[in-house]
């Protein structure tokens, strides 16, 4: 499979400030790659470097087999890029700016443009000072998609769009996975980028913690697991099993968040007259908020890697 | 800490916590209040302004001290000042005294500084409110507790208290220079006298801005901007030269530099009526914009579809028409501005002619100082009245065009532009070349207003042409310093750059020689090595070095935007 973006130990710093450190990632051409984090975490500073805005401090990164910093513009033909934060021409319509970065790119299919501007819902004739945010993130995101690029490296994509758009713009990045095209997002809707990512990468105060497939971290995430007994148990017969953590017990009822396999819990509740068990599987915004809210306890178990 | 309990009438909420009120420090620190904050981001620019003001003040007062040191060189100053007809008097006014120290500060600083530092207020009171409205602040500001007027009263507080604190420090400074200065009886002047003058400097200041203040809320930050740079050099240029032209003679009532030519605190004349007049038109303009501000949608002004401007094209062919056509609407404003205003100095070119021809001593002198300029044409008179301040006027429309440029990347426009197959060098000589675009507009303008009114009076229109276009050539230098600047270190720092230079110069051409600033220094001015371009004389190796400038500054732009990162 073809590499289409590849950092090897990519450090950026702003001065004394920590941006993104040894940061390792592959994405592979045809994938989905969601990338998590929360507010200030490097996924912006990763995404910016990729696109050659700003400089490595160290290490290097290459999108479509090319170092960012040698022929950025080689890069830029193939990719479609849309900022978190960003501010077009006040003075020109919604179509004149779409129509100003079509002609910046030679030329686009104007055909697909206006399907791009029927179903994000745009009105393309006033000025972009009087659109509202969700109107100019859908005119970011024509900008972004209008020529079909090979890589699209989209920063917040869906800020200000509201439930229904949101759902279309993930059917639009579905159907470029679908064309052979790759697609490097950002996004806080964790359910979205769980039902559509190939694979994901969390990063953490500049860090890579985590890199797999949605499945793989399912699997090896921890799982919500609540015991139903015929009479109390003491939370000490499970609090002292490996993978066991977050131990509550409630009458006969014992609660536990469980990382691995959970034969060892049943094992230890057999003897106590077991009634009832229920263990739910973790979704990615479990992992996500796991990572963030408790010390990552899931690091180790699935590195970092090599970024695949 | 706050809490969203139910509160008491005592402040305590449900569990014993009490909301906290704004600690001291804070206050210090200026997050107290819209006013605290206010000033808080002023500090710099207070900073400056004072320091800037009593610095000029200062430095006008060594020389003077030095060289004028008997009665006899004064009593010969006096002489020959008074003597030179209002158009060599040009821009400092009516020598009042100035065989003293504090006539002499008055007459030869003091009142061009008002002009020059009532661009801070402009642009403050311009864009303090319109500013929070459109970062998206303001609407967070009215929905918290407090009123649109308060609101508005407090951020005008904040600018009025940074001009007072910036006048004290001139007046203070201005007091040093006259106690360390003074050599003959009548050059001390007491710390009132100073604080007179600052007071005067300070209203002054303020007028312009209040203008731009009061029609903020009502045509937009743009519009309110130019009206109040308009009010600010305008009012400043016919009370100048009123005596020059019927045209600007007539217009001299609406000018408050016209209403306060008589006070001159540092001169021992004082006329407080006019300043007391012209309080309290500012304080009526000022409460004009609270009410307006209270009045009108919060982030809506500017809308007001009747004043919009007929369409310009958008420009999206590329980054250099893009560039072109965003800064066309205020070249344009710019060019028409100082345009009228040359083209009523030129109307006026023949009772000048007429005027100066009855003072044969004076023609004799004008053909000694200047050998190649012929006053009876209307370009020699421009050559004389214009060419300084309509140096000063094309420059900073050349700043403005480079404030605007500088916006692509502050905005993060640049990001986007730059994740197409566009490089970054192709982006900063495409766009420098589109602001170099937009000032050739502004000359190609102005010099086609003088040269209706070069026609209506009668006389060659080729030399003022050609010299607009060496005017143009300094400021697209003078620009092109900015975008060297913008593309190797940051752009925001391109605007200022120009600005400093462009101010710089002007400062150093007006000033320079009655500071008795070494040679080296003066030639430092490019307009040293221009010629006298508006009579037809022209100086090859300025011309070189302007062009170089232009040239040189876009290509070290493009260079230097390749090497740093971008956005940050």
């Amino acid at each position: 499979m073809t590499t289409v973006i590849q950092t090897e130990r990519l450090t950026k710093t702003y001065g004394i400030h920590r941006g993104i450190v040894e940061v390792d990632l592959v994405v592979d051409e045809g994938e989905i790659f969601g990338f998590l984090g929360p507010n200030g975490a490097g996924k912006t500073t990763t995404m910016r470097v990729l696109l050659d805005l700003i400089r490595p401090t160290s290490g290097r990164a290459e999108v479509f087999g090319i170092e960012t910093t040698l022929d950025p513009v080689a890069i830029h033909r193939r990719l479609g890029y849309l900022p978190g934060e960003f501010d077009l021409y006040d003075r020109l319509t919604g179509a004149d700016t779409i129509a100003y970065f079509a002609n910046l790119r030679g030329g686009v299919d104007a055909g697909y443009v206006a399907s791009l501007v029927e179903r994000l819902d745009l009105d393309p004739s006033r000025r972009f000072s009087e659109y509202s945010k969700g109107n100019k993130q859908k005119v970011g995101l024509v900008i972004a998609l209008q020529h079909r690029p090979d890589l699209l490296i989209l920063d917040e994509p869906t800020a200000g769009l509201d439930p229904l758009i949101q759902q279309t713009f993930f059917q639009i990045v579905r159907e470029a996975k679908a064309e052979g095209r790759s697609v490097f997002l950002s996004s806080h809707i964790i359910d979205e980028v769980d039902r559509t990512c190939d694979r994901v990468a969390i990063i953490r105060e500049g860090r890579l913690v985590q890199v797999d497939t949605i499945e793989a971290i399912r699997r090896l995430a921890f799982h919500h697991v609540e015991l139903s007994f015929s009479q109390p148990v003491a939370g000490a017969v499970f609090s002292g099993l490996e993978g066991v953590s977050d131990v509550e017990v409630d009458d006969s009822v014992v609660r536990m968040r469980v990382a691995g396999p959970i034969g060892g819990v049943l094992a230890a509740a057999a003897p106590h007259g077991i009634v009832d068990v229920v263990s739910r599987e973790p979704n990615l915004e479990d992992v996500f908020l796991a990572q963030y809210g408790r010390g990552g306890e899931t690091v180790d178990a699935v590195g970092a890697g090599d970024g695949r | 800490m706050r809490s969203a309990r139910a509160m008491g009438a005592d402040g305590r909420v449900e569990g014993g916590l009490r909301l906290t009120g704004t600690s001291p420090w804070a206050r210090v620190l200026g997050l107290g209040t819209i006013y605290g904050k206010t000033l808080r981001d002023s500090r710099r620019a207070i900073l400056l302004v004072g320091l800037l003001g009593g610095g000029f003040m200062l430095l006008s007062a060594a020389p003077y001290g030095v060289e004028f040191t008997t009665v006899a060189s004064r009593q010969a100053l006096v002489a020959q000042m008074t003597a030179l007809p209002a158009v060599f008097r040009g821009l400092l006014g009516e020598p009042i005294n100035i065989d003293t120290l504090g006539g002499f500060l008055s007459w030869r600083t003091g009142n061009v500084l008002p002009v020059m530092l009532g661009m801070w207020s402009v642009v403050a009171l311009s864009g303090t409110l319109a500013g929070e409205a459109r970062r998206g602040s303001l609407d967070l500001l009215v929905s918290t507790p407090q009123g649109r007027r308060s609101i508005a009263l407090q951020k005008l507080a904040a600018h009025v208290t940074g001009v007072v604190i910036a006048m004290v420090l001139t007046a203070l400074l201005t007091w040093i220079g006259g106690r360390a200065f003074a050599v003959l009886p009548g050059d001390d002047f007491p710390i009132a006298a100073a604080a007179g003058f600052a007071l005067l400097a300070g209203l002054l200041m303020l007028s312009s801005g209040s203008v731009a203040f009061a029609v903020g809320p009502f045509v937009g930050r743009t519009r309110a901007l130019g009206l109040g740079l308009l009010t600010l050099f305008g009012g400043y240029l016919v009370s100048s030269y009123a005596a020059l032209a019927p045209q600007l003679d007539a217009l001299s009532p609406l000018s408050w530099y016209a209403w306060t030519e008589h006070h001159r605190p540092l001169a021992g004349v004082t006329d407080w009526p006019p300043v007391a007049l012209l309080a309290v038109v500012t304080a009526v303009l000022l409460g004009i914009g609270v009410v307006g501000f209270e009045r009108v949608d919060v982030g809506q002004a500017g809308r007001l579809g009747w004043l919009r401007l007929p369409g310009l094209p958008a420009g999206i062919r590329g980054p250099f028409v893009r560039q072109f056509s965003d800064r066309l609407a205020v070249a344009l404003a710019w060019g028409v501005g100082i345009g009228v205003y040359g083209a009523l100095i030129a109307t006026s070119a023949k009772q000048f002619a007429e005027s100066i021809g009855s003072l044969p001593q004076m023609v004799d002198l004008i053909r000694i100082v200047y050998p190649n300029i012929d006053i009876n044409q209307p370009s020699g008179l421009l050559q004389l009245a214009f060419y300084a301040f309509g140096s000063l006027m094309v420059g900073l429309a050349g700043v403005t065009a480079v404030a605007g440029w500088a916006t692509d990347e502050r905005n993060r426009r640049l990001d986007v532009v730059l994740s197409t197959p566009v490089s970054r060098a192709a982006w900063a000589i495409r766009s420098g070349l589109g602001v170099m675009a937009a000032i050739a507009v502004t000359t190609v303008v102005l010099a086609g207003c003088m040269a209706i009114g070069i026609a209506s009076a009668g006389g060659s229109i080729v030399e003022p042409v050609l010299g607009s276009g060496v005017l143009g050539l300094a400021a697209a230098g003078f620009a092109a310093v900015g975008l060297a600047v913008g593309g190797v270190v940051r752009s925001s720092l391109a605007a200022p750059v120009a600005a400093a230079l462009v101010i710089g110069t002007f400062l150093l051409d007006t000033l320079g020689a009655a500071l008795d600033l070494p040679q080296a220094v003066l030639d430092l001015s490019i307009f040293a090595h221009l010629g006298q371009p508006i009579a037809g004389v022209y100086e090859p190796v300025g011309l070189i070095v302007a062009g170089g400038l232009v040239v040189g500054g876009v290509l070290l732009g493009a260079w230097g935007m390749q090497r740093r990162d971008i956005g940050e």
